[in-house]
């Protein structure tokens, strides 16, 4: 099995022969989990958001008509998946006062428990960081974890999000940008707390 | 020269450019130098983030789920077994043989807080032996759950519903189990001090 192309499983797919949709999904399964999982942090709902992609491959994979690879149309979908979930997140938490207390952005949180070396990242928290990378749009976070994380090309990247080379480019400049702006915002809290 | 665009920023904060020009200008212009430490900044702390290790698990085709199912279903049903055997027979041992009830217990004479804490013990035992057991179901159910990607929804369900009730089950028999075996070690407790024994 390991030698035969995605397209040709996947015509074996379309016809319903399933050995062969268990091969793509273990050639694949890898690489969408580790994506998910990065872009959700959190394992119940990587686990819930992989098992919901590999179904809609499933039941949508005979409309796959191979205008694009296999691979790209894959992770097309489950980049929609994971940036619609975000979103739906998003605006549930922003009607959710807990939110914000949770998320803790309360400043004297910030001074307790961080300590910040004058001039140098290293110490602010992961959970700080990891709490303005959420906050990235949903997009940019996503392009963000596929070239930081997954490693992907931009050429790749651009394919998966089905936009351009430029755009790609520009939305992670913009994400790493913010991130930049913000984190020299929390390093300057620091140096200046009482 | 004009100054430097996102595109050619990323490039550079990624090493992904051999263009010599945009590096000089990064180095010799304010302005752009202090854009590219902000997006390197940024990345710099995006890469040090220790996130925990993905939890994979092998893949499972679905066919390979299917024996598995089996195989499961006799090993929860062998390991059901061989806890109810151990505790069987330690409760045997309790009732009927007072050398090895003993040996267990202890020979020297026990006043009722120390008879308590000891029952306590075999107690907790008890529950970390279930515990294991529930802990190691889970991870049964775990393996099948994560293989279910390729199932049809309807059997989804029914395999989801008849794991619960399986576990449901194993969870009602161990409660029934360590109820029944509290109340006969205290009815042996009885018995015993009604004879005027301490065991
Ligand atoms: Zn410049």
């Amino acid at each position: 099995m390991e030698s035969i192309l995605d397209t040709e499983l996947v015509q074996r797919a379309q016809r319903g022969d399933s050995p062969a949709f268990d091969e793509l999904i273990i050639r694949y399964q890898k690489r969408v989990s580790s994506l998910v999982y990065r872009y959700v942090e959190d394992r119940d709902c990587a686990s819930d958001l992989v098992q919901d992609i590999f179904l809609k491959i499933y039941t949508n994979i005979k409309r796959f008509k191979g205008d694009a690879s296999f691979s790209t149309w894959l992770f097309r979908i489950a980049v929609n998946d994971c940036i619609d979930y975000k979103r739906r997140l998003k605006v549930r938490r922003e009607t959710s006062l807990d939110a914000i207390t949770e998320k803790g952005f309360d400043p004297r949180d910030d001074r307790q428990d961080a300590q910040i070396e004058m001039g140098l990242l290293t110490r602010i928290e992961n959970k700080r960081i990891r709490s303005l990378v959420d906050q990235l749009d949903p997009d940019q976070k996503m392009i963000l974890v596929m070239k930081v994380y997954e490693e992907m090309t931009f050429e790749d990247i651009a394919r998966v999000m089905g936009a351009p080379l430029s755009t790609i480019k520009s939305r992670l400049y913009k994400a790493l940008d913010n991130l930049g702006k913000d984190l020299r915002r929390l390093q300057f809290i620091e140096r200046t707390a009482p | 020269m004009k100054h430097l665009s996102e595109e050619q920023l990323i490039d550079l904060v990624f090493e992904e450019t051999k263009d010599s020009q945009s590096h000089r200008h990064s180095q010799s212009c304010g302005e752009c130098r202090e854009r590219l430490d902000r997006i390197a900044l940024g990345l710099h702390a995006v890469r040090s983030l220790d996130l925990e290790p993905i939890p994979l698990r092998k893949p499972l085709t679905v066919r390979f789920l299917r024996s598995r199912r089996w195989r499961w279903v006799g090993w929860a049903a062998a390991a059901s077994f061989l806890l109810l055997s151990l505790a069987g027979t330690r409760f045997e041992l309790n009732q009927g043989q007072m050398s090895v009830e003993f040996a267990m217990f202890g020979t020297q004479q026990l006043n009722d807080d120390e008879f308590e804490n000891r029952l306590k013990g075999v107690e907790a035992d008890m529950l970390s032996a279930f515990q294991l057991h529930a802990e190691m179901m889970q991870m049964q159910v775990d393996d099948r759950l994560n293989a279910l990607y390729a199932e049809h929804t309807q059997q989804m369900r029914e395999l989801s519903r008849q794991v619960e009730d399986d576990i449901k089950s194993v969870d009602y028999q161990n409660g029934d189990m360590i109820a029944s075996m509290r109340d006969d070690v205290y009815s042996y407790i009885q018995s015993e001090k009604v004879r005027g024994r301490t065991p």
